[in-house]
C-alpha cells in the first residue's frame, strides 16, 4: 500500500474501467423521443420529440431568472438561461436518450427518456 | 507550534485559498460537463492538514467554501461545494494519519473522488434525476485527474513548507 506503483496502477484500472463503462452506458441507452423537462426536482413539461413539426422555445422561469428550452425537429437544448456558468448552453443539443442536459444552479434538467436493452 | 503563529497560518492559508478559488472559477471552463473542474483550491486544504493539523485543515477548508461562494459562486453552489467539500475532508483526515509522505498525492486523488461522489447525489437528489448517474465514470475520470495534478501541487508545497522550517 505503501508503493506508489501500486497506486498509479490501480487508478489507471480505474480511469479504464470508467471509460469502458461510459461507452458501453451510452450504447446501451439510445433512442428514446419522450423529452421530459425537471425542474427543481418536479416534472415542468414533457412532450414526444417525434411530433415536432416546427421549432419554438419553451420559456421556464427559474429562480435565478429565466431559461429558454429551444425545441428544435428531432433536437433540444438550452438557448438561454440566467445562471453563472451558462454550463446547460455549452452542452449543447441532444438528439436521444444518454447524457441529459443540467444546469444545476438552475436546477433544471431536460432528459430524453430512452428504450432500455 | 506556537499558537499565534498557528492561527497566523491558518489565516494566511484561508487567504490563499480563497484567491485561488475566485481566480479559478473566473477560468473558463475546458470542458462543458457539470461538476469537472480543476479544485485548485484543495492543495490548501491538504497542505493546511499536512503542515498544521485538522481542525486548522477544517477552518481553512470552511473559510473557503463559504466565502467563496459568495464572492465568486452562488449561494446555490454552496450546497454542492459543501457536501463533496465536506465528504474529501473526511477522507483527507483518514488518510493523513496512515499515509506517507511521498503518497500525498493519493490523499488527493481519493478525496477528489469522494467529492464528486458526494456532489453527484446531491445534484441527483435535488434534481430528481437518477439517469444523472450516467456522469459517474466522467466524475471518477475527472477526479483522478484533476486529483493527481492537486495532489503533487499539495506535495511539493508540503515539501517546501517543511524545509522552511515555519
Amino acid at each position: 500500500m505503501n508503493k506508489t506503483k501500486n497506486w498509479l496502477i490501480l487508478f489507471a484500472v480505474l480511469i479504464v474501467s470508467s471509460a469502458g463503462a461510459y461507452i458501453f452506458l451510452q450504447n446501451y441507452i439510445s433512442g428514446g423521443t419522450i423529452v421530459e423537462i425537471r425542474l427543481e426536482g418536479e416534472l415542468y413539461d414533457t412532450f414526444d420529440l417525434s411530433k415536432v413539426t416546427e421549432a419554438y422555445d419553451i420559456v421556464i422561469d427559474t429562480k435565478l431568472g429565466t431559461a429558454t428550452v429551444h425545441v428544435d425537429i428531432g433536437s433540444v437544448s438550452v438557448c438561454q438561461a440566467d445562471c453563472p456558468d451558462h454550463l446547460c448552453m455549452k452542452q449543447g443539443t441532444i438528439e436521444e436518450a444518454g447524457i441529459p442536459i443540467v444546469c444545476l444552479p438552475n436546477q433544471l434538467v431536460v432528459e430524453i427518456i430512452g428504450d432500455y436493452g | 507550534m506556537a499558537k499565534t503563529r498557528k492561527i497566523a497560518l491558518c489565516g494566511v492559508l484561508s487567504a490563499i485559498a480563497l484567491g485561488i478559488f475566485v481566480i479559478e472559477s473566473q477560468i473558463p471552463v475546458l470542458v462543458p460537463i457539470v461538476g469537472v473542474k480543476l479544485g485548485l483550491a484543495n492543495i490548501i486544504t491538504l497542505v493546511a492538514m499536512a503542515i498544521l493539523d485538522r481542525k486548522s485543515a477544517l477552518c481553512v477548508f470552511l473559510t473557503r467554501v463559504i466565502l467563496g461562494s459568495m464572492f465568486a459562486g452562488s449561494i446555490s453552489s454552496l450546497l454542492y461545494s459543501l457536501v463533496g467539500g465536506t465528504l474529501a475532508f473526511f477522507v483527507m483526515c483518514i488518510l493523513i494519519a496512515i499515509m506517507p509522505e511521498h503518497l500525498i498525492w493519493v490523499i488527493s486523488v481519493l478525496s477528489a473522488i469522494a467529492h464528486n461522489a458526494g456532489q453527484l447525489v446531491v445534484a441527483i437528489w435535488i434534481t430528481g434525476t437518477s439517469s444523472l448517474i450516467i456522469y459517474a465514470p466522467i466524475l471518477l475520470i475527472s477526479a483522478i485527474i484533476t486529483g493527481t495534478f492537486t495532489g503533487f501541487g499539495a506535495m511539493y508545497l508540503v515539501r517546501a513548507l517543511k524545509k522552511m522550517k515555519l
